[in-house]
């Protein structure tokens, strides 16, 4: 495991009003960090600030080693650090593949090939829609592609916002699984904004509970899971096996 | 990738069809007027080319190519009349010129989006007319305006067909440019950032720079446009490029096509032909033009010619 992400001291917003105070967190690689919250409490401003769509106000930011401050969102993109921001946002209008390309923009075109065919073998339901426009497919695909988008550059740390939005709960289960095989199987470090708070911390080797622009709480997935404070807030209340596990 | 490219030979065979039609077109139009009126539909078909390529693909309303028209036309004006550059030559300073001034003017500018971005163009039409009129030492200002360009008669040929196939030639290379670019890398980059900015950069295109660039083309394809019309009239004035050159060049991709370099064409086209049909109209053009742009918006707003086109295809598959 090696550090992807640092921050510290990182504050951020938009305007007047600060959203983001003083926050400290690493992303290693190989490791799935959640990040739960309720709505409002700054995750996807989070993101935002960290692949460079927001300015960052005040703190020390970096990405294996060198300086995200003032770095344009493009050049971090390129970096490794890839962003796949909330409401699976495909470009509609494009097909399958050229989706896939835009991915790769800025790689060559030999990357590009080498890049699609794993994903090809991963996601088979992809060749056959290779020439279909993104925007008619179903939102689990379109969400899948929005992953598979920012796969085929090879990240070291993927930021995912929401995956699970809006989607059946068969979808979501491959969605989990498609995030778990990234960690396990190709390495890489996950910064995982989730809703499905329960869902999300299964998986999670290390999460944080966010609120009001804070963490509240940090630990490991399996700690937050059994925190009665978390259970109350998130999962639904202090139903009985949890309290007991607690 | 094979439809890609599958795609891009069948553009360009409809780019020898284009070529087959100016030239059919040159012999079978006997009249001067519907000959003149070729002419500067080829010409005005360049830069409403450039405008698809900023509107119809990256998404960006620019009611401003006036103004690159005109410093196109003045550029290869003063090229040929203070430097003794020659006619041809002067073409590419007329897309140099603009397009170095729409790459500069691009960076502020294209931080508006919407509306704002359309008001902010809007206003470099106008500041562009009022500088073409005042500044009279470089631009003649309203009279006399540039005269004395020279006649192209080059090959034996007169001035009006040398210019007719000069615009037909660098609407042809401009196209083929177009078709290229759209093709490629810097195509999906723009259709990327028509639907969301922010996910375009998230994939690693250099937004700015990419939206910069596009103005920067539109506006070098309106320059040579500008400078094709100033050769074709050999006089001209800060009157052809005031605020409503611009309206007209918009409405030329919307009457034609959002979505292909074609629609240009035939927008072009018909921007240039509905004013002559409608003749003994004159005080009621301005009117028509309204109406249809609220028709088109209303009931084809992917733009009249690829609407045309596709009831077309439709009824043939049809039958």
């Amino acid at each position: 495991m090696t550090e992807l992400l640092k921050f510290q001291g990182l504050v951020a917003g938009y305007g007047q009003i600060t959203v983001l105070k003083n926050l400290n967190l690493t992303v290693n690689s190989g490791e799935i960090v959640a990040l739960v919250g309720a709505n409002g409490a700054g995750k996807s401003t989070l993101l935002n600030t960290i692949s460079g769509i927001l300015p960052v106000r005040s703190g020390n930011i970096s990405f294996d080693k060198k300086d995200l401050k003032g770095m344009r969102a493009s050049k971090i993109a390129r970096l490794g650090l890839r962003h796949v921001p909330e409401g699976r946002r495909v470009f509609a209008e494009l097909s399958v593949e050229d989706n896939l390309r835009l991915g790769a923009y800025g790689l060559g075109r030999s990357e590009f090939e080498a890049g699609l065919d794993p994903i090809y073998k991963m996601f088979p339901r992809l060749v056959e829609r290779r020439n279909q426009l993104a925007g008619t497919m179903s939102g689990g695909e379109q969400q899948m592609l929005a992953i598979c988008r920012a796969l085929i550059s090879k990240p070291r740390l993927l930021m995912l916002d929401e995956p699970s939005m809006g989607l059946a709960p068969l979808v979501v289960a491959e969605i989990f699984r498609l995030i778990k095989h990234m960690r396990n199987e190709l390495g890489i470090g996950i910064l995982l904004v989730e809703q499905n708070a329960r869902a999300a911390l299964r998986i999670a080797d290390r999460a944080c509970v966010m609120s009001l622009g804070k963490f509240e709480l940090e630990g490991t997935g399996q700690q937050l899971l059994r925190n009665p404070a978390v259970a109350e807030a998130f999962l639904g209340g202090n139903r009985p096996p949890v309290a007991q596990a607690v | 990738m094979k439809s890609a490219n599958s795609s891009l030979r069948r553009n360009f065979i409809r780019l020898g069809l284009l070529v087959v039609g100016i030239a059919v077109l040159d012999v079978a139009l006997t009249s001067q007027f519907y000959r003149s009126t070729l002419t500067l539909s080829l010409i005005f078909a360049i830069a409403a080319v450039g405008l698809t390529l900023l509107m119809g693909f990256a998404g960006q309303v620019s009611i401003g190519q006036g103004a690159f028209f005109g410093l196109g036309a003045y550029s290869a004006a003063f090229a040929i009349q203070q430097l003794g550059i020659p006619p041809l030559v002067g073409l590419v300073v007329a897309a140099v010129v603009p397009g170095f001034f729409g790459y500069l003017i691009a960076r502020p500018i294209l931080r508006l989006s919407g509306n704002n971005l359309a008001l902010a163009t809007l206003a470099l039409a106008a500041v562009f007319y009022v500088v073409a009129t005042q500044w009279s030492s470089v631009t003649g200002g309203i009279d006399p305006g540039i005269t004395g360009l020279p006649a192209l008669d080059y090959f034996g040929l007169s001035h009006i067909h040398v210019v007719l196939w000069l615009a037909g030639i660098c609407l042809v290379i401009c196209t083929a440019v177009a078709l290229l670019l759209i093709d490629g890398r810097f195509g999906r980059a723009l259709m990327a950032i028509k639907t969301s900015e922010v996910v375009a950069s998230c994939t690693g295109v250099d937004v700015a720079r990419t939206k910069a660039i596009a103005f920067a083309i539109a506006a070098a394809y309106a320059g040579i446009a500008g400078a094709l019309f100033g050769y074709f009239l050999r006089a001209f004035n800060a009157t052809s490029f005031n605020v409503g050159l611009s309206i007209e060049l918009l409405m030329m991709v919307i009457v034609g096509s959002l979505s292909t370099v074609w629609g240009a064409i035939f927008g072009a086209l018909a921007i240039m032909v509905l004013p002559n049909l409608l003749e003994g109209f004159d005080h009621a053009k301005l009117l028509v033009y309204g109406l249809a742009m609220v028709a088109i918006m209303m009931l084809a707003p992917n733009g009249l010619g690829e609407t045309l086109a596709k009831l077309v295809t439709r009824r043939r598959v049809a039958e």
